[in-house]
């Protein structure tokens, strides 16, 4: 392997990666702005220039590989490439390059959403003379509203062309081009097209700078002051890794944007994914607890509801006693669900709600967007078997085979049909564990409000099996709670012990689940972990926290 | 006595003619490779003769050819850059319409060599006239078996194919030229990879000059020993000279390379016009450092014009008379390259854009002494920092002019508006 200096600092890397790769695995940052990892290389801003002993001029690092020298011909004896990123050469280049880049540009970060994660504001500090010699007026091309989710303020952009290569390499639906020559260059779209893909606001992540802005976070409050969580994507069975940025004091969430994971969903995310939020703000949630009496439903706590639970479920003898888990709920819920209802009820039928969103598959060149619009499939038929379903036990109420019901939603696009309604209402008792109103919770004798997919903390199950964690940004409104708590109190108040933690119920469900063994929290980390790779050792279940 | 071979029958009306060109000798070059040399034979003679690049650049056509892979796993291509578009720059042209079966036989010989069965013309839009001579020699010579299957009974097998471009100067660029092909804005590429490794459609390709190909069925024909006793070794040839600016006789010579640029204005471009001084000489085009008057003493071949501080690139002499305002002149060329910089990368896009607005600021007498540093500092920034060369071709004339002729930028400054053009 090459032997090569970079600064001051030595280091052996694979022959054929850019020294600008090569740079960062010894923490040196080389500046740049076209080059990303996933995008084809084109070296076209020159911020990245380095010298290389014994080249001519200065290299772009972003397209110049490592190479190897003969020993005879090696540096100093040694080295194969001797790399610098803070000679004077460099230095000037890079002041240059910021003075070119900004000629142009309106230094409008007071009004620019990008400001505090720009790229031009942090290489100015770091770069940049700090002032203007640009005497001329500015050039000043029209903004642009490029698609549905995404706007382009032209002035801001710096002509890296990521966003172009993005639709070119990711999507292959080329809306975007570069359209004039020379400094009067501008992204556009192409000619009777839209940017209206759906993974077109990945092209305002990219952006190293303010140029694209998505619409949904358009003039919301400034990206530094939300709180930042690490969680998983609920809208398909992908699970893409995500950052959920939220404003705790408001208790909402700002935007979603993806985390970079290799094997999941590399650096991108689709639009529908990244705008799942607003899937809660279309529903009437779910804020209080509420039985059916005569007089309609009545609102009541916690204190009442639980026991109230109990007590009736208590009057069915096993066979008559069904529950559904569900798709949106974390395994740690469906695994509480099941011992609640197996262990502690003695209940014969469990099963998972099928009833969800299914569509095709969008197939991207370099992305995949699945078509069953739910988290944790394959979790939940994990934990709870896939014997049952909704649809089999709505033929057992049909039947009189149930009587009495205990479901677990989480879906805020769960329907049900007004067949299936009438099925259900024949119920003698149903318990609706849910978030938003529906026929269901019409026809429910017990009411549960519970939470949505970023307000629980425990891990789902993706469709290649990868169990991953998912983290709570935000709380349930009003008297809501997560799912998990309900359920942990009510298999408290039936005397099952139940750690007080989703870590401590994920421990006794990898035990106890084929595929989860030997997994916990500590081993999940953030990247999560294929149920094919579990180390298959039994850890011992962690016992009450 | 030089004997003109590129030109020599170029004011003959019929030199179009396939029949005029076969009967003056032509395409004897093309029958005596397909008959007699192997591809690495023709590859070697070109070689030997030391035929440098025609377009600017004078690199080794025969060393280029060496690179392309030996076999064909994937079609090679060979492409004819006659999308002449350097400022003082108009050979090409004469040849593609005086000698169009010249230019053919030139990519025919170039195409067997690197084992290439399609070649493409790659013509610069603005050249109607000349893209539709071209097609009517290829017409003929698809008639006559020189294209096509089985050529001549030897089994080898080329088309030739006109392609016109939209009228961009990067597109003669050679990787420029290759995204132009396939359809893309043409924007250089960065390199390695090479053409010869991976060009058009990342096939092996050639890019060779309209001129440089014209030379090839001399060198076959005569050998390369007669080609590399006309000039100086190291830069050996019969060479097109584009003489134009302020000379009494502006036009294409054809004279041995390396000849005197001094004899070259004077002698055959019958000196300055109107009489006047010569102030400025720009020997190869409008992108290579400037010669003041008493600098043109020297031999128009690519090393001892290097060693002048300037360039041969195309040959292209500007001729610039006294009465020339060097601060407009450098504006014009300016604002060339600012009008034709593709706009892929930073500096390039950038810096044109700048430094044509400083520089019309100073002809029109707005300008400060410091604007004069800027625009030193603004081609250093520039050159040598773009994908392409286009970069250093709009940095080295505002690096030069300002080198050799700074008391005319600090004149402006300092009389407020321009001594020479009172105009303005």
């Amino acid at each position: 392997m090459p032997f090569i200096k970079i600064d001051n600092k030595e280091l052996e890397v694979e022959k054929g990666i850019t020294v600008l790769e090569a740079a960062k695995k010894v923490g040196i940052e080389i500046p740049h702005y076209c080059y990303h990892p996933a995008l084809k290389i084109v070296a076209s801003c020159r911020m990245c220039l380095v010298k290389v002993q014994g080249m001519p001029k200065l290299v772009p690092s972003c397209s110049t590989t490592v190479y190897s020298l003969p020993p005879e011909k090696k540096i100093d004896g040694k080295y194969d490439m001797v790399v610098s990123t803070i000679d004077k050469e460099v230095k000037d280049a890079q002041e240059s390059m910021m003075e070119f880049l900004l000629l142009n540009h309106p230094v409008d970060c007071p009004e620019c959403d990008q400001a505090g994660e720009c790229y031009l504001q942090d290489y100015s500090y770091q770069y940049g003379k700090g002032f203007s010699r640009f005497e001329f007026e500015k050039r000043v091309p029209p903004r642009k509203d490029l698609g549905p989710h995404v706007l382009l303020i032209a002035t801001r952009c710096i002509l890296c062309s990521r966003c172009v290569r993005f639709t070119q390499e990711v999507t292959a639906t080329n809306e975007l081009i570069v359209k004039q020559r020379g400094y009067k260059s501008e992204i556009d779209t192409f000619p009777g097209l839209s940017l209206n893909n759906k993974l077109s606001l990945n092209t305002v992540d990219i952006c190293p700078v303010g140029a694209l802005v998505s619409k949904d976070f358009l003039h919301k409050p400034r990206n530094w002051r939300y709180e930042k969580v690490k969680s998983i994507c609920p809208g398909c069975s992908i699970g893409c890794h995500i950052q959920i940025e939220y404003l705790a004091e408001k208790n909402e969430i700002g935007r979603i944007k993806p985390l970079y994971h290799p094997d999941v969903n590399q650096w991108w995310m689709c639009d529908d994914g990244r705008l799942f939020y607003h899937e809660y703000e279309k529903i009437e949630r779910l804020q209080q607890p509420q039985i059916k009496t005569d007089q309609g439903h009545q609102n009541v706590n916690w204190q009442e509801a639980l026991p109230y639970a109990l007590e009736h479920l208590n009057k069915f003898s096993p066979n008559e006693i069904a529950a559904v888990g569900n798709g949106f709920a974390t395994n740690e819920e469906n695994y509480l669900l099941k011992q609640i209802f197996l262990n502690g009820l003695k209940a014969k039928t469990i099963g998972v709600c099928d009833h969800y969103i299914r569509e095709q598959d969008v197939v991207y060149p370099k992305f995949i967007i699945k078509g069953e619009k739910l988290p944790n499939w394959q979790g939940a038929v994990d934990v709870l078997g896939s014997e049952n379903t909704l649809s089999s036990i709505l033929k057992k109420i049909e039947k009189g085979e149930i009587k009495t019901l205990y479901f677990l939603g989480g879906d805020p696009r769960f329907e049900l049909s007004e067949k299936e309604v009438k099925t259900l209402s024949k119920l003698e008792f149903l318990v609706v564990q849910d978030i938003k109103q529906s026929a269901l919770t019409a026809i429910s004798h017990l009411l549960l409000p519970g939470s949505g997919a970023y307000e629980k903390d425990g891990t789902f199950t993706n469709y290649q099996g990868r169990v991953q964690r998912i983290r709570a940004a935000t709380v349930p409104p009003g008297l809501a709670r997560s799912d998990f708590d309900i359920l942990r109190e009510l298999g408290q108040r039936m005397g099952i012990k139940i750690p007080l933690q989703p870590r401590g119920v994920f421990a006794q469900l990898s035990a106890e689940i084929k595929g989860y063994q030997g997994m916990d929290y500590a081993s999940l980390s953030d990247g999560g972990m294929l149920k094919s790779e579990a180390p298959a050792k039994k850890t011992k279940a962690e016992v009450v926290e | 006595m030089f004997e003109k071979v590129l030109t020599k029958n170029i004011k003959i009306p019929e030199s179009r003619d396939i029949s005029f060109y076969q009967n003056t000798g032509g395409y004897k070059a093309f029958e005596k490779v397909l008959r007699n040399m192997t591809p690495d034979q023709v590859i070697d003679e070109v070689r030997q003769a030391n035929l440098r690049g025609r377009g600017g650049a004078g690199f080794s056509a025969g060393v280029k050819w060496s690179f392309v892979p030996k076999t064909n796993e994937k079609p090679h291509y060979l492409l004819c850059n006659a999308d002449e578009s350097e400022p003082g720059t108009f050979k090409d042209r004469l040849l593609m319409t005086g000698n169009p079966h010249l230019v053919l036989e030139g990519n025919m010989i170039a195409a067997y060599a690197i084992r290439a069965h399609v070649a493409y013309i790659y013509i610069r839009g603005e050249f109607v006239e000349e893209a539709t001579i071209l097609e009517k020699a290829i017409a003929q010579a698809y008639q006559k078996g020189f294209l096509g299957k089985n050529i001549l009974g030897s089994g080898y097998e080329l088309d030739i194919y006109v392609h016109r471009g939209a009228g961009a100067y990067i597109c003669g660029e050679e990787t420029g030229l290759i995204e132009s092909l396939e359809g893309k804005r043409g924007w250089p590429r960065i390199k390695p990879p090479f053409p010869a490794v991976a060009g058009v459609w990342q096939c092996p390709t050639i890019v060779n000059n309209v001129e440089t190909l014209a030379c090839v069925p001399f060198i076959i024909e005569r050998g390369a020993s007669w080609f590399k006793s006309i000039g100086p070794e190291s830069s050996p040839g019969p060479k097109l000279y584009c003489l134009s600016g302020h000379v009494k006789k502006p036009g294409i010579y054809e004279l041995p390379s390396g000849i005197n640029l001094k004899e070259l204005i004077y002698e055959y471009g019958g000196g300055i016009l109107n009489d006047k001084k010569l102030k400025a000489v720009i020997p190869g085009g409008s992108s290579v450092p400037v010669l003041t008057a008493d600098e043109i003493d020297v031999a128009m071949d690519f090393d001892s014009l290097a060693k002048a501080g300037s360039m041969l690139g195309s040959a292209g002499v500007i001729v610039i008379d006294e009465d020339t305002c060097m601060v407009d002149a450098l504006l014009n060329i300016t604002h060339f390259y600012r009008h034709e910089s593709c706009g892929q990368c930073t500096p390039c896009r950038e810096g044109t854009n700048w430094g044509e607005r400083i520089l019309r600021k100073i002809e029109h007498g707005k300008g400060e002494m410091k604007d004069i540093a800027l625009l030193e500092e603004l081609a250093r920034h520039i050159n040598f920092r773009t994908i392409c060369p286009l970069g250093d071709a709009a940095a080295m004339p505002i690096e030069s002019f300002l080198r050799k002729f700074r008391p005319e930028f600090e004149a402006h400054v300092q009389l407020g508006k321009c001594p020479l053009n009172s105009n303005l």
